[in-house]
């Protein structure tokens, strides 16, 4: 009977899903334990299945990544957990396992990264490792888009300030 | 000198997120002034940086077995659409055709719930809001459980990860000084980037939506998800709760007291009562006793004396077991049509840019036309929307007039920047206009969290909500939107406005917060309801809740007016059980004998009290900050369950049922057979049938062929 009518949509979702699954599950690893971030990736895909491919075209990252956090949100709150981004009654810096993660991190980088509020790191991991623009941030996150552009100018503001702290300040270069 | 708006701004263009006339102002801009290129420089450099780094980051895939299971389910998928319809898109319709569905639904039934006077009049309307959500999407419900069940696959301990989800306070408090600085060039970054009006329109309209649609769907049908991993270790270990997930039996003699916040979800009824219906039995982690038992109408004594609710508690033999069962059942005060307290109602919405996503501006007219409906011609609603300019969008209007206030709901449009601080002052400033003595007066504040403080600080903000609310004037505060960035603010905003902070990220949530909580709120008759039982050793010797195991407090929790607990409205029924093993008794073969008690201990200077246990509750009233304690001694003597009232003997059902479904190591006896035999006697609420009662019958015949099925397999 030639081609399934489903044939054409799970050639994409196949790419889409080898395209983006590692991506996704690192994101969402960040949120959740592994298994339960395996299994929000999975659930993510599986709803993926219900859009259409044209007219999810070019906007596959942000969907993606803000179905997967919604999901792991939603984990969070189901079980009646911290969500992460809501810092209130987050321990402070000196917790002995964020110390413990620093010294797991081999990069600088990554040690500094860890000193901001988790928002601001998701924020940059967003803008620097899966290459969303402001406007994408700001649809998977829910946080406005002129907001975004401030946590990102922070967040590199204050990584640039703890990776050269000798270094002049810019002002020194005014006449 | 740059201030750091110009600096934001040099970021974007650094990274390449300008475009058009800003982004050849700022090239302009480059050519001259030395300091500012630099500073590009260094973004680009910083930029270049990062993205080595972590590009570097392991990304870990998904494993085979998950890969071919995943294209199962969506082969199974391709091939159910392509007989169910001769249209090859189908599946991308599903999503919108029940948007509209759900909502028309739903404000048929605002009106019985929002108004709960009716509900209790009725008896037998509330739990309508779940029953009939219609059940959209029961192929999604199958196909997700047919996802590979939790294993662990990878070796990576989880804790890593948790502990970067740590947000360290001092950086949050520098975090929010940088916001509430940031706060007075928003309008002005914000108009500058360009009105994010258009943002959800530019996503393809059914992406964008979908996420939010996909939850309200399927949220129910995960709630077992994750719990099975090794999340749910987290919060359960090293604190010192007398309680595990899975509550234990634990001994009174360690023990003696029980706490936990009343709960009045029914959720997890709905969710399990679909499986069952689409033929498969819920995954364990899904049934919780108490939001099951929760659901259903009990015919309980309303409160006679001065206390908001009755406190009813009875005694019988465990019918799967040898122990003893206690009922702790609360019943909410009644307040008849006439004595609803009439409501004068702000909404104070926000309308800026960034609300303009599905699940926020949008879902929150959906969600505002439940309310609506539920609303007599003695209230009266207003609107203020605030953006980049405040306004009086709906002067106060009579509760009658339906299509008027949903007239300029539909008006609204999100667009520009936000500017709370003067659309507070003018909301109050009509709440006071319009203030009803003794009635229910209330600005509700919605958005989605930059919530803008403008020229006003902070403080003078709180100064100004906790002036209001002593002058009778609540505030209510709704989040919207995932990922909110100032929960911390919002939450502030409603505990000073002796108001509530709900958080809404989809239509099921709108639903109970706005036709559920809301209307409990605008009615709510005790707050802050929690329970204390302590046992009496002599008579108890070991006792284990049914459910409630979300929302068990630490004992020192009770007395402590700082801990938040349950509402409860008008007319709510609250159902508790507690298993006991009454003191003496051969220790039964599920409980150990406690090995190291001193036996002295288990036979206290014992006052000879036949007493069982005591029933403590704290609870507030709705506008009060401090707990009243309610004390209920209840006796040892224990009905057979036959003697019992019907309430008693459905709950048991229930409760039985659950244990079997979860196959919970203490369902002793327990079977489909008896449970059908109990419940099938209990139908009845107050001489009638009741049809939810009926509909649980039919539950358990069916998941009793479902489980029969099972076994060949």
């Amino acid at each position: 009977m030639g081609n399934k009518p489903g044939d054409h949509k799970i050639q994409w979702l196949k790419e889409t899903l080898i395209k983006y699954e590692g991506r996704l599950l690192r994101y969402v690893a960040r949120l959740l334990p592994e298994q339960s971030a395996r299994d929000v990736v999975q659930e993510t895909f599986v709803k993926l299945w219900q859009e259409d491919p044209a007219r999810l075209a070019g906007h596959e990252a942000p969907w993606l990544f803000r179905v997967c956090r919604n999901r792991a949100l939603d984990v969070l709150k189901k079980e009646g957990r911290m969500n992460p981004f809501d810092s209130d009654q987050a321990k402070s810096p000196d917790d002995p396992e964020a110390t413990v993660e620093r010294r797991q991190t081999t990069s600088q980088v990554f040690a500094i990264m860890a000193e901001l509020p988790t928002r601001k790191q998701e924020v940059l991991r967003l803008k620097f490792q899966e290459g969303l623009s402001y406007r994408e941030i700001s649809q998977v996150t829910g946080i406005s888009e002129s907001h975004v552009g401030v946590m990102i100018f922070e967040g590199l503001q204050h990584i640039r300030k703890r990776l050269h702290p000798a270094q002049p300040s810019v002002q020194g270069g005014l006449k | 000198m740059m201030n750091d708006k110009q600096k934001t701004k040099l970021t974007a263009y650094a990274l390449g997120e300008l475009s058009g006339s800003e982004k050849e102002n700022i090239e302009l801009l480059l050519k001259k002034d030395r300091e500012a290129s630099q500073f590009v420089d260094e973004v680009k450099q910083t930029a270049v940086l990062l993205e080595s780094e972590f590009a570097a980051e392991e990304k870990p895939i998904l494993t085979e077995q998950e890969k071919t299971r995943l294209e199962q389910v969506w082969q199974e998928r391709a091939t159910n659409s392509a007989s169910e319809s001769a249209h090859g898109n189908s599946w991308s319709l599903k999503w919108w055709m029940f948007a509209p569905l759900g909502g028309l639904v739903a404000a048929g039934i605002a009106a019985i719930v929002l108004l709960p006077r009716q509900a209790a009049i009725m008896n037998t309307q509330e739990p309508i809001v779940t029953s009939q959500i219609p059940v959209v999407d029961q192929d999604d419900i199958r196909d997700e459980k047919k996802l590979p069940p939790p294993t662990a696959t990878l070796a990576s301990p989880a804790e890593p990860e948790e502990a970067k989800a740590r947000v360290q306070v001092a950086e949050r408090k520098k975090d929010v000084a940088a916001r509430e600085e940031y706060d007075g060039l928003a309008n002005e970054v914000q108009s500058a980037t360009g009105a994010v009006a258009g943002l959800a329109r530019q996503m393809p309209g059914a992406p964008a939506a979908a996420p939010s649609k996909m939850m309200a769907q399927s949220r129910e049908a995960m709630i077992g998800y994750g719990k099975g991993g090794a999340g749910v270790d987290y919060y359960t270990t090293g604190e010192d709760y007398d309680h595990l997930p899975e509550s234990d039996f634990v001994s009174v003699t360690d023990h003696p007291l029980s706490t936990f916040s009343i709960d009045v979800d029914t959720a997890s009824y709905s969710n399990l009562r679909r499986f069952i219906q689409s033929g498969s039995l819920p995954p364990v982690d899904a049934v919780r006793i108490e939001e099951l038992i929760n659901y259903f109408p009990y015919a309980y004594e309303p409160p006679k004396g001065s206390h908001p609710f009755a406190v009813h508690t009875e005694v019988a033999r465990s019918p799967w077991s040898e122990n003893r069962l206690v009922r702790i059942a609360l019943k909410g005060r009644e307040i008849v049509t006439k004595d609803r307290p009439t409501a004068n109602l702000v909404f104070l919405l926000d309308v800026s840019g960034s609300m303009a996503d599905e699940n926020k501006l949008p879902l929150l007219k959906r969600a505002f036309k439940l309310l609506v409906d539920g609303l007599n011609g003695r209230d009266k609603v207003s609107i203020v929307v605030y953006a980049g300019a405040s306004g009086l969008v709906l002067p106060p209007t009579s509760g009658e007039k339906k299509a008027e206030i949903l007239a300029s709901l539909e008006r609204l449009e999100a667009g520009g920047s936000t500017n709370g601080a003067s659309g507070i002052d003018l909301a109050y400033q009509v709440a006071k206009q319009n203030f009803v003595k003794g009635g229910v007066n209330r600005v509700i504040l919605a958005t989605d969290g930059d919530f803008n403080v403008g020229t006003t600080s902070r403080g003078d903000l709180i100064r100004l909500i906790e002036t209001k609310a002593k002058e009778g004037t609540f505030l209510t505060v709704l989040g919207l939107g995932m990922g909110n960035l100032k929960d911390g603010t919002l939450e502030q905003l409603a505990n000073k406005g002796n108001g509530n902070y709900a958080y809404i990220d989809d239509d099921r949530e709108a639903k109970k917060v706005f036709v559920e909580q809301l209307s409990a709120n605008l009615v709510t008759i005790a707050k802050d309801v929690k329970i204390q039982v302590e046992f009496n050793p002599a008579q108890v010797a070991q006792y284990r809740l049914l459910g409630y195991e979300n929302r068990k407090l630490n004992k020192e929790d009770f007395n402590d007016d700082q801990k938040d607990a349950g509402e409860i409205g008008t007319g709510h029924t609250v159902t508790a059980l507690y298993e006991v093993v009454p003191a003496g008794q051969a220790s039964s073969p599920k409980v150990d004998a406690l090995k190291y008690q001193p036996k002295t201990a288990a036979a206290p200077v014992s006052t000879g009290s036949q007493e069982l246990l005591t029933v403590k509750l704290r609870y507030k009233q709705p506008e009060g900050d401090k707990s009243t304690l309610l004390e209920v001694p209840v006796n040892a003597e224990a009905k057979e369950l036959g003697q019992t009232d019907s309430d008693f003997r459905f709950a048991t059902a229930v409760a039985s049922f659950g244990m079997i479904l979860r196959n919970s190591k203490y369902q002793g006896t327990s079977s489909f057979e008896k449970v059908l035999d109990w419940a099938s006697g209990a139908v009845q609420v107050k001489g009638q049938r009741d049809t939810y009662r009926e509909e649980f019958v039919e539950l358990v015949r069916r998941a009793k062929e479902l489980k029969g099925g099972r076994v060949n397999n």
